[in-house]
This record gives C-alpha cells, structure tokens and sequence, in this order.
C-alpha cells in the first residue's frame, strides 16, 4: 500500500518534469522547422547529429580525454579544497592568511586566469587540469570551512570534557557536522570543474569535447554543437547527482540534529 | 582521604570574561569544599556564574585566581575522575544512543567489543534498553538526557557534574528524572556536583545546598538539608521538605531581588 503511494507520487514528480520539458522541445521543433533563426536547428536535427557524432569514435576518444582532465582536476581541486577548507576552519591563523587570497581568486572572473595558467604550464594537458581544478577548487574550500564553523561549540566541549584531543575532534565531531556544507561545495565544485573541463579546453588546447564544441562552431554546424552541450549538461547533471547520492548515502541524519 | 575525605577544594576561585569591551567578574574569591559521595547542589540568581562554576571543576576553562583541587590534585584540564552531563544533553545527531554513549569510551581507545558492553550495561541503568540503536532525534527530551547521563556513567567517574540537567524538560518529565536520579545515586553513590535554579530540586536531591550571589557569584549561604536518606518521591510532600525549600527561598529571595 505504501510501495504502491511512493511509486504514484514518483510518477507524479516525474510526470511534472516530462510536462515542462515537452512544450519546450515542441515550440523548439516548430521553430526550427521554420527556418526563422538558422542557429537553431530543430531537436530532431540536434539528435541526428548527435547520433552520427556518436558513431564516429572521435566523440568517446574527446570525450574520454575530457573526463581524465576533469577527473585529474576535480580530485585535486577536492583533496586540497577539503584540507584548506579544515584548517582554516580550525586554525585562526590560517584563515588570517589563506582567507584574504581564497576571497581575492574566487571573485576573479575565472577565464581570467586561464592565459596565466598557460604561461604556467604550457599549452598542454597540464593547463586544462589546472583549469578544472581552478574552477572547482575555491567553492570546495569556502563551503568546507563553512562547515567547519559550523561545527557546534556545545559539542566540542562535551568532546573535550571526555578528553577528546584534536584528532577525534576532527574525525568524529567536526567532520560529520560539516558533511552537509562539504557536499554541497563537492556538488557545486563538479558542476565548475566540467565548466572548467570545457572552457580550458576551447581555450588552450584544440582538444576533447571543447575542441569539438570550437571545430563544429567554426564549421557553423549550429546542430552538432547544441548535441555537444546537451551531452555536456547531462555529463554535468550526472555527476551533480552522483554526488548527491553520495551524500544521501553518508549524511543519513542530516536535519534531523 | 578516607571514605568521607574532601574530594572537591575550590580556594578564593575567581574568574573573569569580557562582553563588548567590559570585564565583567563572574565569580570572585569563591571557596567550598564537597565530601566523597556528598550530593551538592549550587543555586543562585542567573549571572552567577554557575555554570562558569561547572566548567572549571570540569577542566574546560581555567580559573583567573585562585585553584580547584580535585582528589587532592590542582585541576589542569578534563580527567577521568570526572564527567559533565550537559544541559542541551549534547548528544551526537549522527550517533546512535550506543554511539553516543560509548563515544567517552572511544575517546579512551577502549576496544569495540568492552566499550559496547559497558555502554549497553550504562543504557540499561538509565532505562534505555532496547533503544540502543535509536538516534536522538527519534527520541523524547527525557529520554536524550537519559543517554546524556548514560554516557557519563559510562566512564565510571568518581565525581558526576551536572550543569542544569532537567532545565531543558518539561515539569513532568522533569519530575520523574529527578526521581530516577535520586535512585540511581542511591544505588551508586558518587560526589555529585549539580547547578541548578530550582530549588526544590536541589533540596530533593542534596545533602547540601551552596547558595551563590549575583554577579559576582561567592558563597552566600549554605543550606545542609535535613531530610534523611534514603529518600524517595514521598519526601516531597513532607512538612520537612516546604521548610527546608523554604529556607532556601529566604536566602535567595534577598540576593534575587537586590
């Protein structure tokens, strides 16, 4: 009986999500169809391209090329965001000296450092993770720390008053009060870092997804670079939702404090 | 040290804090002592820094004068002689109560297997057995102060501090806990240390009764409770208890209203 009301109420949410894409792609079709803007072809054409991409292994070998730089960027921009993040959470000194830089880079437009990062690394694979792990990393270490300080005062003197030192403080009081605030900058952090993925590769080197996207503009091919977004926003809304299932799974009792 | 020896000493405490640029004194040349197993309440008027009291015997903050001797030794940080149950209960929201209350144990390195068993030995002493796998949330106000009490127990700490234990549980609830505390300490007597602001239950609960002054807190009076032990509910309604909650009343009274 329940099983039966959460199956009709999933259905119900998703019938709501089918029901507002639908007129989109329909008054999208109409639109193309009738030739009224050339750069945007109809949905059908979209897939069609999108297919005969596929076919040719050159979409999974970019594609493949990107992810290894999103991956290698990410991971990075992760492990350094989440220990950044802790110690200026924990060490006031810390976040005197880190804080005033973490605010200076994430508030410059972050195609902005891409030529610096080149003149750093050359135009190589090395500037594209860079790239990701620039656009991740900042929005890792902010929501970390965050979370950090989050951290209830009440509970890190009940840990203290148990003769709790720094590392049990950190492992089992801190942490978990902060894992909310860190999958969120984890959720948001790969949602960046494929923006990273794609802009370093358009930008610096020719090459994966983002060389695709600059090859297929350059040949206005308005139909194959709108299948390449597509595919980009649902790599991205994977990953965003792999995360979440990540944080569904470990943060069991979150709101319920 | 003998069975009846001193195992609390505070001598001439004070302590101080800053709030927006003034020093505010919250306790000032304070001086008690409290005996193996005596059960001592500390009351006064709110500011009175009692739970500043709490947190020094607790080791969490330090005195600006004068010294806390506990078991003869100078307190200089948390110890397992001693063990805080807390207000709020301060219970893990991602812990279970057998996590919870085993948390102290984890903290000493004691292996999985014994601090599992003496935490479920400490939940079934408060009555919550059978809960062990129940989260905080999933539980009453009464019952989370429970766990927070288990989890003290855990320890087996020879002095129980206890900051405002019942203040966050409705009459009721309140009642009852004051009863099976009562009991418990019976069955185990430990030097108790409880701040409060509600002197029925400090009389119901103590052989002693520290009244502190308004801010800055030092000892006003103290009030030894004459009701004998063993006591139990039944001692509420006696003559002997409405004199001796009385007796309190007038000392506070005057420190409250001046």
């Amino acid at each position: 009986m329940r099983d039966a009301g959460r199956v009709r109420r999933w259905l119900r949410a998703r019938a709501a999500g089918v029901a507002a894409v639908l007129p989109v792609l329909v008054a999208w079709e109409v639109v193309g169809r009738a030739g009224l803007l050339p750069a945007v072809p109809p949905p059908s054409r979209v897939a069609a391209a999108g297919v005969a991409l596929a076919a040719r292994g050159q979409l999974w070998q970019d594609g493949l090329r990107t992810l290894a730089a999103l991956a290698a960027g990410f991971a990075l921009a992760a492990a350094c965001g989440l220990v950044l993040g802790v110690l200026m959470g924990r060490f006031r000194t810390v976040d005197a000296v880190c804080g005033l830089y973490v605010d200076l880079f994430q508030s410059t437009p972050a195609a902005a450092k891409v030529p610096v990062l080149v003149l750093l690394f050359g135009l190589g694979r090395a500037s594209i993770v860079a790239t990701v792990f620039l656009f991740a990393f900042f929005v890792i270490t902010v929501n970390t720390y965050a979370g950090v300080r989050t951290a209830s005062p009440r509970l890190i003197e009940m840990a203290r008053s148990f003769g709790a030192g720094e590392a049990v403080l950190l492992r089992r009081v801190i942490l978990p009060a902060a894992l909310p605030m860190i999958f969120a900058g984890l959720r948001l952090g790969i949602g960046r870092a494929v923006n990273g993925a794609v802009l370093g590769e358009m930008l610096i080197s020719i090459v994966g997804i983002g060389g695709l996207l600059m090859y297929y503009g350059g040949a206005f091919r308005a139909d194959a670079v709108l299948a390449l977004v597509l595919l980009i926003v649902a790599v991205a809304g994977v990953l965003m939702g792999a995360v979440g299932m990540l944080e569904r799974r470990v943060v069991r009792w979150a709101g319920r404090g | 040290m003998g069975m009846n020896g001193t195992v609390i000493e505070v001598s001439e405490v004070s302590r101080h804090f800053r709030i927006a640029g003034h020093e505010l004194t919250a306790l000032f040349g304070l001086s008690f002592a409290v005996r193996r197993g005596e059960f001592v309440s500390i009351i006064g008027p709110s500011g009175c820094g009692k739970t500043t009291l709490l947190r020094m015997l607790a080791g969490l903050i330090e005195p600006h004068g004068g010294q806390i001797r506990v078991g003869g030794r100078p307190v200089r940080g948390p110890g397992r002689d001693r063990a805080v149950v807390f207000q709020d209960f301060a219970l893990l929201p991602w812990e279970t109560v057998l996590g919870n209350v085993a948390f102290p144990l984890e903290i000493q390195g004691l292996p999985r297997g014994e601090r599992e068993e003496r935490a479920r030995r400490a939940i079934a002493l408060v009555g919550l057995a059978g809960f062990e796998a129940s989260y905080p949330y999933q539980l009453s106000g009464g019952m989370q102060q429970r766990v927070g009490l288990a989890r003290a127990l855990v320890v087996d700490p020879e002095t129980l501090l206890m900051d405002e234990p019942f203040g966050a549980l409705d009459a009721q609830t309140r009642h009852l806990l004051q009863d099976e505390v009562l009991a418990l300490w019976q069955a185990h007597p430990k030097t108790v240390v409880m701040v409060t602001h509600d002197m029925e239950e400090a009389v119901y609960l103590s052989d002693r009764v520290l009244i502190l002054t308004a801010r800055p807190g030092r000892l006003a009076r103290e009030v030894a409770v004459p009701l004998p032990r063993p006591r139990d509910e039944s001692v509420r309604r006696s003559a002997a208890f409405a004199e001796a909650v009385e007796d309190v009343w007038s000392s506070l009274r005057t420190l409250v209203a001046a």
